[in-house]
């Protein structure tokens, strides 16, 4: 049964109370389930939470939100952490062991890293040139070496990688998360996700599907959207002044408010008038937050604002930081399409990396000195992998069978490694992990058992997870 | 991959090949003690330990196809090792090195011991180490015996049998008597009323005249009504005012615009792929504009069924316009959702069908068939096996071109049949056409090139004299012609000579060293240059002959034995190089070869000319009748019986067809639906009316009429509608609501139309209730489920919009048509991000484009839903984005900007009348007087606000209606309906 909602004594459904009076972001006072009922004999509503209330998690949590960094297009993880000495001896020898079965591309033989790798921090992980900055946070992070998923498509496997599905339209794991424990800032969406792509899934990486559309992401901008430039949809009004605004709104608000009279109890239209007064104060609340100009030169400089390669990138992680900071549940960053080095591995990777590493490394930085990554579990990956299997003579193709994602801030042991892929890094081999099972562990951490959080659709109780999904109790700090 | 071979390195193979063998010799005698090559078991095996089974579905079964069944398995066209692990027998039969599983003894199993790496056996699977979760459940399912069932789908018997209320056969219940007779308009009332008064409810009073045609017009247009309609039923006072009414919104073209799009929802409609890659579906329109005629024609329901499931099957019709229609039409079964670049084709196909099974069975059926993909349906009577059945119809079909990355979706050509085989010869012939001319340009080329492969002293020198003087491109055609050399190729030798400026290994290197060229600066050529450039020349014409005799006794030949010649063969003949083939050469092709180009160019032309363009539409067509074997756990590579194709057995219909031999299926499936005696097909359609008027479903769960759904809360009223609705009609309509006194007893005969059950059911007294809310009902009946008030509603997405245009008097009526600005087939957002659909079109919002996965932001906020998924109910949420669009939106601003225009222009009018006429244009009502004075009042107020800002007077009093008028469209008198 829905989590929370329904085990009302009137058995209304919370999908069907949301349909009728989802309170939008807003924390509204409405009566709740008892509704009209209660209204009607004159009581205060029993329950005055609203669809995005903060609820209480199943259990104690170690994170309270999360920030996912996705690469998108599919760094290859035996050119960034997954250092594999046996790919570099025998660069240029084919494969000993069969490539599988479905694979997007075909691959040659093995392709050695052009990057050389290093061994970083007290942990000693390694970490390739690619990532000078980040690679000075290892004591910090926590590798997933052995990740796997089953598509060797972008569209599916961002499907896959955002909702657990690469077959069909399912809630994006977002949505999961803020269904859950609603937001803590009810001026804010719970569910922010900065420059997502519009292709591979586009909106249904994001959106709520079956969850009512409050949980639904809010995106600002898109990938082709400049950072200095993105927006939430409607959120600007060049025309109207504010001041002449707020009158209309005052003005509305009586007229709505004598009408109530007249209908009689109705949460519906009693919500209406406070979604006005919401969307007011999100308009002012949303750009102020994206106007970055009271952060100091320093911060600046930490998030490489000052420089032209890395700071759109940075920007995007500091917007995500002060979204965060205003207590924003699920917050993702998408560095836009460009880790498919099909060819050109060297100077794309190259490229790419330049643009993400400072920036992620300052972003490291900031939580940390805010204390922001005591309660804040921050996500680092792709879709999936890259072949260790030359593409051509200087790409790679998608690899989905093993790649790694880092995890580091609340819940998670710090500078540390779990999990292998073989010895040339092509297939996850040990203590495997499958994106279900990176979900069950993020809600986990949120303090949700991802077999109880569920959601009931057409007559089926759903899960992010679906049927699967076993939590990585090793990573567990 | 035999068993033995497989270890992780090269090295370690031989030897572990030889220990292994050894071991393999001692064990098989030991393993196969209970009779070479059967089972180590007694022939009959006790019946299977539960437990064992549910372990084998649960986890071995995933993890044996997932990781094992590429090799040992049927799917693998030699098991290695000669080893099966996919029936129970084959287990314990084993492969070349004796039986894999020792029932309950998992450390005398060689599966056991493979898998953990045991030294001295092989390492399996060879892509990596299964971790100890999956080794620890192969060993516990061993210990358990290692059951497997034998592939059949037990027959499902849980839950809702067919004596669950949604497969029996459908009753015509007569109406209930009631103390009320009066209220009773028709038989609906009584139901109703019924079950009100059993609760000691009462219907509320009807609703005002004004709240009643407003509610009526939006709940059969999406529109608003004008102020003239709405004085005109106002003014009617003749009894039978309502009907007309009805009869005049039925009969309007936009009646078929707001009904067609609830059926879209249910269709998952849209204008792209969606999923991973977002292809325009540019002629999806077809199937739009084919439902909002359907419906403004009033097609019967079952033949609508029909067609869109068969369309292509029927008899052909005279008119072929009808023909066409029904083509397009199935497009129904192709509008969905389709993962497009899937690696894998064969799951690429089963997850089409199942998602065409998955909107068949909740569009027309209200059942969840997706669940039978994997698995006997846990709570409805649906066995794999009918999934499989049903799925076989499908995969018989052609949805599909191929299965390609990115894959190509079919689509029907709109044209008589002699026409389409024009079309398809004209098409051949102009594929012939072009492929001559590509031919004769191909051939003309390499004549050309191996004329100029003699001219490579004179190439070499003009690229030199070209690279000292920096001549620029513009300048090469010239001083090719001054040198009689073709300028294409001189371009080349340009480029490959610079290039080897740089290179000290290149053939050229000498010419390089010698000319001068190796520094930035010019030196003056030795004398000498002429007879090195003819050095070259000479080795090229002996590379040029060599390779030709080469090539003559070996075609496959990729390069010359002779080491020193070689590099001049590469610079003759490779790409890039200077004799690569070069565009645009045609000026230098010899005259004769000019003309027959010339000739051939214009036949392709012509023959361009002479395609008819003819129309397409999405859609299906047969394909090669096929039954599927049930896929175990929903895997195609573990494979089951056979299930024949068919229908849903729980489900009988006595007079079903079977599917042919020669067919798929599909008119038979379509007969099968629509056949009277369906239970399923005309309640839930029913339903979907009764929803579309009253807010909820008599069946809440308006796409799952199974056991996880909602029971009806009006079961006999939900059986009337149905039995009425199917009922074939005599050669009369059904009787006027308005003259029974006395309720019939018998259904009122609909013949499947959908015109006359909205009239069976408006024409009802329970529709014309008002929204008064009293506490003593709402205490006893909290959600409305007997119906003792009317319910209020939002207004959907659509008609935000569509009433906002029309009250502003900007809409555009026009039907039909694309407003897609993309080709078929394009990418709808690019890499680049770029979403470049322009919503701002002034028409009616059902025939804005719906792009998957990037909706117009105005349906996304007002709960247009997932185009994806059948969506039989959208939602009503309150969110802020949606006042962010009433705020903020262009269109808002736009459309109360014209608005505030249209009052401002209003003739002999003073600013009362003003507020008045906005107040009937808007609302549908007349102002009161107190109203009219506050809204005057904050006219002021806004207007003095301005009065710095806006000096022009007309400029400052425009703008202070138009807040006047967004704050009206903002009211929730405006976006809710009494």
């Amino acid at each position: 049964m829905n989590r929370h909602w329904n085990a009302g004594a009137r058995g209304l459904s919370r999908r069907q109370y949301l349909q009728r009076s989802g309170a939008g972001f807003g924390a509204l006072a409405l009566a709740g389930l008892l509704g009209e009922e209660a209204r009607a004999a004159g009581k205060s509503g029993a329950d005055t939470s609203s669809a995005m209330a903060p609820r209480p998690p199943h259990f104690a949590p170690k994170a309270k939100r999360v920030l996912f960094l996705f690469m998108h297009g599919g760094p290859s993880q035996v050119d960034t952490f997954d250092y594999k000495p046996r790919l570099q001896a025998e660069s240029g020898n084919p494969l000993p062991f069969p490539k599988p079965r479905v694979v997007s591309s075909a691959t040659g033989n093995l392709l050695g890293s052009p990057f050389p790798f290093q061994q970083h921090g007290q942990s000693g992980r390694w970490v390739s040139s690619l990532f000078p900055e980040v690679a000075k946070h290892v004591d910090d992070l926590c590798f997933l070496y052995s990740m796997y998923g089953s598509n060797s498509r972008h569209g599916a496997a961002l499907l896959e990688l955002h909702t657990g599905s690469d077959t069909f339209v399912r809630p994006s794991m977002g949505s999961w998360i803020t269904y859950g424990l609603g937001t803590e800032n009810q001026n804010l969406p719970g569910f922010i996700t900065i420059c997502p792509t519009l292709t591979h899934g586009g909106v249904n990486n994001w959106a709520s599907a079956f969850l009512p559309a409050v949980y639904q992401g809010t995106p600002i901008g898109n990938a082709g959207t400049a950072s200095d430039q993105a927006q939430i949809p409607f959120i600007q009004n060049t025309e109207t002044p504010r001041d002449i605004q707020r009158q209309e709104l005052d003005f509305l608000g009586a007229l709505n408010r004598e009408r109530m009279g007249r209908t009689g109890p109705d949460t519906a239209l009693e919500a209406r008038i406070e979604s006005f007064e919401l969307a007011f104060r999100m308009q002012s609340t949303v750009p102020g937050l994206q106007d970055i100009s009271d952060e100091t030169p320093a911060t600046r400089r930490l998030y490489g604002l000052e420089e032209s390669k890395t700071r759109n990138f940075g920007r995007q992680c500091l917007m995500a930081r002060r979204f965060l900071e205003r207590g924003v549940r699920f917050v993702q960053v998408t560095h836009s399409y460009k880790w498919d080095q099909h060819d050109q591995l060297r100077s794309g990777h190259t490229s790419n990396a330049a643009e993400v590493d400072l920036p992620i490394s300052g972003l490291l930085t900031d939580l940390k000195a805010r204390g922001l990554l005591e309660d804040t579990l921050v996500l680092w990956g792709g879709e999936f992998g890259r072949t260790p299997c030359a593409q051509g003579g200087d790409g790679r193709d998608h690899n989905p069978h093993g790649f790694t994602m880092w995890l580091t801030g609340a819940g998670v042991k710090p500078g540390f490694g779990y999990g292998a892929t073989d010895e040339f890094g092509y297939y996850s081999t040990e203590h495997r992990v499958h994106f279900h099972d990176l979900h069950a562990t993020l809600l986990h951490l949120l303090g949700l058992d991802h077999k109880r959080l569920t959601y009931r659709y057409v007559g089926r109780d759903f899960r992010l997870t679906d049927v699967h999904g076993e939590i990585v109790t090793p990573i567990l700090a | 991959m035999p068993f033995v071979r497989v270890v992780p390195s090269k090295t370690q193979s031989s030897r572990a090949l030889v220990a292994w063998v050894v071991l393999a010799v001692l064990a098989v005698p030991a393993l196969a003690g209970a009779g070479a090559g059967s089972s180590v078991r007694p022939a009959k095996p006790p019946a299977p330990d539960p437990r064992g089974l549910e372990l084998f579905e649960k986890q071995i079964r995933p993890l044996l196809s997932s990781r094992c069944y590429s090799c040992h398995s049927s799917q693998a066209a030699t098991p290695a090792a000669g080893l099966r692990l996919d029936s129970s027998k084959a287990l314990r039969k084993g492969g070349a090195h004796g039986a894999a599983v020792v029932a309950g003894d998992p450390e005398q199993s060689l599966l056991i011991r493979v898998v953990r790496h045991a030294g001295g056996a092989p390492r399996m699977p060879p892509s990596g180490r299964l971790s100890d979760a999956e080794v620890g459940a192969l060993v516990r399912w061993v210990r358990l015996g290692a059951p497997m069932d034998a592939g059949t789908a037990p027959q499902a018997q849980v839950g809702s049998g067919p004596g669950f209320w949604a497969f029996q056969p459908v009753r015509t219940p007569v109406p209930p008597p009631v103390r009320q007779r009066a209220w009773v308009s028709n038989p609906v009332d009584a139901f109703v009323l019924a079950r009100l008064e059993a609760a000691g409810l009462s219907p509320a009073p009807p609703a005002d005249r004004r709240d009643l045609v407003r509610r009526v017009t939006f709940d059969l247009t999406g529109l608003p009504p004008t102020p003239e309609e709405v004085d005109a039923f106002v003014a009617d006072r003749a009894p039978d005012a309502w009907e007309k009414v009805v009869d005049r919104l039925l009969a309007s073209p936009r009646y078929g615009e707001k009904w067609g799009r609830r059926w879209l929802d249910v269709a998952r409609y849209a204008d792209s792929n969606g999923l991973d890659e977002n292809l325009a579906y540019a002629n999806a329109w077809r199937y739009r504009d084919y439902v909002i005629g359907a419906l403004n024609q009033d097609l019967p329901y079952d033949e609508f069924v029909t067609e869109q499931i068969a369309g292509d099957l029927l008899p052909p019709a005279p008119d072929p316009a009808v023909n066409h229609r029904r083509l397009v039409a199935t497009g129904f079964l192709s509008l969905g959702p389709k993962m497009l670049a899937e690696d894998d084709p064969a799951k690429m196909e089963m997850d089409i069908i199942d998602e065409q099974l998955d909107t068949i069975g909740k569009g027309f059926l209200g059942l969840t068939l997706g669940c039978a993909r994997c698995h006997d349906h846990k709570f409805d009577p649906i066995p794999m096996v009918d999934y499989y059945a049903l799925a076989g119809i499908l995969k018989s079909t052609r949805t599909m071109e191929n299965f390609n990355v990115v894959a190509v979706w079919h689509e029907n050509l709109l044209a008589a049949p002699e026409e389409v085989r024009r079309f398809q010869a004209a098409e051949t012939a102009l594929t012939e056409a072009r492929a001559a001319l590509d031919r004769r340009k191909t051939a003309a080329t390499q004549a050309l090139l191996k004329r100029e492969r003699g001219k490579v002293a004179a190439y070499l020198l003009g690229a030199t004299r070209a690279i000292r003087e920096s001549v620029r491109d513009e300048e090469i055609p010239s001083e090719a012609t001054r040198w009689k050399l073709a300028a294409p190729l001189l371009r080349q030798w340009i480029t490959h000579l610079s290039k080897a400026r740089t290179d000290a290994g290149s053939v050229l290197a000498e010419w390089v060293r010698a000319a001068g060229l190796t520094g930035p600066g010019v030196v003056a050529a030795p004398p000498s240059l002429e007879a090195l450039a003819a050095r070259y020349q000479e080795q090229v014409t002996a590379a040029v002959a060599a390779w030709e005799a080469l090539r003559a006794g070996d075609p496959k030949a990729a390069r010359l034995p002779d080491a020193a010649l070689e590099p001049y063969r590469a610079l003759a003949f490779d790409s890039p190089g200077p004799y690569a083939s070069p565009a645009g050469a045609e000026a230098y092709f010899l005259p004769d070869e000019q003309q027959e180009i010339a000739q051939l160019t214009m036949r392709v032309e012509e023959r361009t000319r002479m395609v008819p363009s003819i129309p397409r539409a999405m859609g299906v067509a047969e394909g090669s009748p096929t039954d599927l074997k049930i896929h175990l756990r929903g895997n195609y590579l573990t494979q089951g019986e056979l299930a024949p194709r068919g229908f849903l057995r729980a489900v009988s219909v006595v007079s079903a067809p079977r599917a042919p031999a020669n067919g798929s299926g599909r008119l038979e499936l379509a007969r099968w639906i629509t056949a009277a005696q369906n239970p399923l097909t005309a309640r839930v359609l029913v339903n979907r009316v009764w929803m579309g008027h009253f807010g909820e479903g008599l069946v809440r769960s308006l796409d799952n009429f199974g056991r996880l759904g909602e029971r009806p809360s009006h079961p006999e009223l939900l059986d009337w509608l149905a039995a009425s609705f199917s009922s074939p009609s005599p050669a009369s309509p059904p009787a006027s609501a308005a003259a029974p006194a006395s309720v019939s007893p018998a259904p009122y005969p609909l013949n499947w139309s959908l015109k006359r059950l909205h009239r069976l059911i408006l024409t009802s007294s329970t529709y014309r209730m008002s929204t008064a809310y009293r506490s003593q009902a709402g205490a006893k009946d909290p959600e409305n489920r007997l119906l003792w008030r009317m319910n209020r509603r939002r207004l959907d997405a659509e008609e935000v919009r569509d009433s906002i245009l029309a009250v502003s008097g900007g809409l555009d009526l026009k039907m039909g048509g694309t407003l897609l600005p993309l080709k078929n087939r394009e990418y709808v957002t690019s890499t680049a991000n770029r979403d470049t659909t322009d919503y701002n079109a002034p028409r009616r919002a059902v025939y804005l484009p719906v792009v998957r996965s990037s909706l117009y932001d105005l349906f996304t906020a007002f709960d247009f839903g997932d185009p994806s998924v059948v969506n039989g109910q959208r939602g009503a949420t309150v969110v802020a984005p949606q006042a962010l669009f009433l705020m903020n939106g262009k269109l808002v601003l736009r459309e109360t900007r014209r608005l505030a225009d249209r009052l401002l222009s209003l003739a002999g009018a003073d600013d009362a009348a003003r507020v008045q006429a906005a107040f009937r244009i808007v609302f549908s009502r007349a102002a009161a007087p107190v109203e009219v004075e506050r809204h005057l009042a904050f006219l002021h107020r806004i207007e003095s606000s301005l009065a710095e800002r806006v000096p022009e007077a007309a400029e400052r009093r425009a703008r202070a209606w138009q807040s006047f008028c967004r704050v009206l469209l903002s009211t929730n008198e405006f976006l809710y309906l009494e």
